[in-house]
């Protein structure tokens, strides 16, 4: 079973949902989105977005550069 | 259980979805879904409404679809009576060659009496059917290969019409 948060899993649910419905994204943007933000749980360990730190975002993208490098 | 395999890759890994949801993306009814959940497919959490992880879903009903499948063990067909795979009567077997490729063998079933048929190569019977006598028959010639044309010609009706 994939490691999961329930709680945040609800969050981006409410945030894909809004992206389809009130911006009007294409489902392959949504699609993106979506991905990344996988993503981004995945570097944070699943860790609950309610708790988010700035240093999170910042490691991300550390992570990011070190992974296109 | 619904007769026609379902498309798990449809399902997107990174969304989550509702029954309804999962129902529409799917194709199949809203009570398949909590049928699903009776066998197995684990929702996010308990909270309503239920909502179910699209990874979670993929990998439920690849296992699902891999399920339905039953390849036949050796020494046996597939007979569509019983729904299982079935040893055939002794006497019965035979293989019919194909103009080209492989040819099919055909048996009756020991159960049900249902004449079966399994797709194999001439030189592969002896590993698929093991210990049994097959009779080697030849395939009925196609229509443009007889030297007479078919007497089923509607030509005729045709004209005094």
């Amino acid at each position: 079973m994939t490691k999961h948060n329930p709680a945040n899993e609800r969050i981006k649910r409410e945030y894909l949902i809004y992206l389809a419905q009130a911006k009007g994204r294409n489902a392959a943007t949504i699609d993106g989105v979506a991905a990344s933000l996988a993503s981004f749980e995945k570097s944070t360990r699943c860790q609950d977005f309610k708790r988010f730190h700035r240093q999170q975002a910042v490691a991300f993208k550390e992570q990011l550069s070190a992974t296109l490098k | 259980m619904s007769t026609r395999r379902l498309n798990a890759y449809r399902v997107k890994i990174h969304w989550n979805y509702t029954a309804r949801e999962l129902a529409d993306r799917l194709g199949v009814h809203k009570n398949t879904v909590r049928n699903w959940q009776r066998n197995g497919l684990v929702p996010l959490d308990r909270q309503r409404p239920l909502i179910f992880q699209g990874a979670v879903v993929r990998a439920f009903l690849v296992l699902w679809n891999k399920r339905r499948k039953q390849p036949c063990p050796t020494g046996t067909l597939y007979c569509f009576s019983c729904r299982e795979p079935r040893r055939p009567t002794a006497s019965s077997v035979e293989f019919v060659q194909s103009p080209a490729g492989p040819g099919n063998i055909r048996a009756s079933c020991s159960e049900c009496g249902t004449t079966m048929y399994r797709r194999a190569k001439q030189s592969d019977i002896h590993s698929v059917l093991p210990g049994l006598l097959v009779q080697i028959r030849e395939a009925s010639p196609r229509l443009n290969g007889r030297p007479s044309p078919s007497v089923n010609c509607d030509f005729d009706r045709q004209t005094t019409a």
